[in-house]
């Protein structure tokens, strides 16, 4: 499976400075990856156990250097939801 | 001729202005002598026809309070109702998923715990008193309620009716309740919200969790929310219902998580038991079929948490509101109520048993799903001992579907 979605990756590319919220899925317990994170410049959200992996926010270029990170199993968008 | 109008028309006309338009219901002789009467303000555009019945001699309309005193005057008209909006009270809907019937064998949720993660709840409100187990929000402050929306769906799967003498009552209204605020105050949250609000429920050892939520864009299971739902049902036996959306009737327009593989997704039927015209169609982006099956979820009165902001008020406790939001906590109601027949039935039996048990209502599968939820007919499947089935109920795509639906036909 590839790590982001090649519509989220041109997304990124095309304002690199903007402000993005994301779901990183980690190889393992996201505790271990957090100060890797915060060097990348992202504010850390939520942590998950069950499905290993945290919210973050930060710049789309940092989120495009994340896929070069061994350890990001894939990156997708923080969408919203709502009310039915 | 005041004969030919009735009474609580009569006072709505006193209260309005001539040209406030009103809806109507003209009965009639027959239709074309009434058509022919009634051709010129037609033509100037006095009554608007909003549907003409067959049974009876019958025509609903929008016209002004002054054009009522014009039909009152016609030969043809024999008597003017207003057209009043109806509303589907837990007290209807329950009984048509045959609810009561689980009751009177002593099941109403009792030892079960649902999670409701939505905009939170009212606390005070008396349909939950006693039983909120816990509460907390990943939005912001304690838990209430200050939308309305997460009392409202709360109120359908478990409320006990209390604040209406029982006649409001949910699906399993003994239930114990884990309240979740993954909404804020707008209806509006993020997706790594309801899987922080998932990690808690699951802490707290529910047995389901609703989720009366959703994103709108057309998914294939793939996202991280949904990927989520499918490890916990799958991984932990936790049941979890989602609403599939209200973005219907066009096709593909369910996002996560009900788009999610083994979740329950839950469409919105309306009182004449047809899939509402909002409730969001499959298929998955990845061709297979959701919603898995339709409940009521048209004009619902539940109850109201007393800062809602949404929902039409109808009693001081209690308030309706439409939308796959409000079908999904009768299925949730319904899972609580199996769950504690059975305690043995695994995700997968639950999901069995509600969807072989539901009502055929020969629409599309990518609009009823298996049909709309029947608890007594789901009950009745749920305590057959279990014959040894695929682990997956859901996966089956489209065309495998649709080619078992044909060979049942034929």
């Amino acid at each position: 499976m590839e790590k982001m979605a090649p519509a989220l990756h041109r997304k990124l590319g095309a304002s690199p400075d903007s402000i993005v919220t994301l779901i990183v899925r980690t190889n393992g317990d996201p505790a271990r990856y957090l100060l890797r994170l915060a060097e990348l410049g992202f504010a850390v959200g939520h942590q998950f156990r069950l499905l290993p992996g945290v919210s973050v926010r930060g710049r789309a270029r940092a989120a495009l250097s994340l896929l070069d990170e061994a350890w990001v199993l894939q990156v997708e968008e923080d969408q919203p939801v709502t009310a039915m | 001729m005041a004969y030919k109008i009735s009474p609580d028309l009569q006072m709505r006309m006193r209260s309005a202005a001539a040209t406030q338009p009103l809806r109507i219901i003209v009965r009639h002789r027959e239709l074309p002598a009434f058509m022919s009467s009634a051709a010129h303000a037609l033509r100037a555009g006095e009554i608007a026809i909003r549907r003409q019945y067959r049974l009876v001699s019958a025509t609903a309309m929008e016209v002004s309070v002054s054009h009522i005193e014009t039909l009152i005057q016609d030969d043809t008209v024999e008597y003017i109702w207003p057209d009043l909006p109806v509303h589907t009270c837990l007290d209807v809907s329950v009984p048509r998923i045959r609810a009561p019937q689980i009751w009177n064998l002593g099941l109403r949720g009792e030892g079960i715990r649902i999670a409701i993660l939505d905009t939170g709840i009212d606390s005070q409100h008396p349909d939950f008193a006693g039983r909120i187990a816990a509460m907390t929000s990943f939005v912001g402050g304690d838990g209430s309620d200050d939308n309305g929306h997460g009392t409202h769906v709360a109120g359908i799967a478990a409320g006990s009716g209390a604040a209406s003498n029982g006649r409001f009552r949910g699906v399993a209204p003994a239930a114990s309740l884990y309240i979740a605020k993954v909404l804020d105050a707008s209806g509006d949250g993020l997706m790594s919200n309801v899987m922080a609000g998932i990690e808690w429920a699951v802490n707290q050892d529910v047995h389901v969790i609703n989720l009366s939520l959703g994103g709108d864009t057309p998914g294939d299971g793939t996202d991280a929310l949904s990927t989520l739902c499918d490890q916990v049902v799958r991984q932990l036996g936790i049941v979890i219902c989602v609403a599939a959306g209200n973005n219907g009737p066009d096709n593909s327009t369910i996002g996560a998580p009900g788009v999610a593989r083994r979740v329950i997704t839950v469409g919105a039927a309306d009182d004449t038991d047809h899939v509402a015209q909002f409730s969001s169609r499959g298929p998955t982006l990845d061709g297979r079929i959701k919603p898995d099956i339709v409940f009521p979820g048209t004009g619902i009165v539940s109850a109201r948490a007393s800062n809602a902001r949404v929902g039409r008020p109808t009693q001081p406790y209690y308030a309706e509101l439409s939308g796959t939001s409000m079908a999904t906590p009768h299925a949730t109601g319904a899972v609580a109520l199996l769950l504690q027949a059975n305690p043995n039935l695994k995700p997968e039996d639950v999901k069995r048993a509600l969807l072989g048990g539901a009502l055929d209502l020969n629409e599309m599968p990518t609009a009823q799903g298996s049909g709309r939820g029947d608890l007594l007919a789901a009950y009745q499947r749920a305590m057959r001992p279990l014959p040894t089935q695929p682990e997956e109920v859901a996966t089956e795509n489209w065309w495998g579907q649709l080619r078992r639906m044909l060979s049942n036909i034929w």
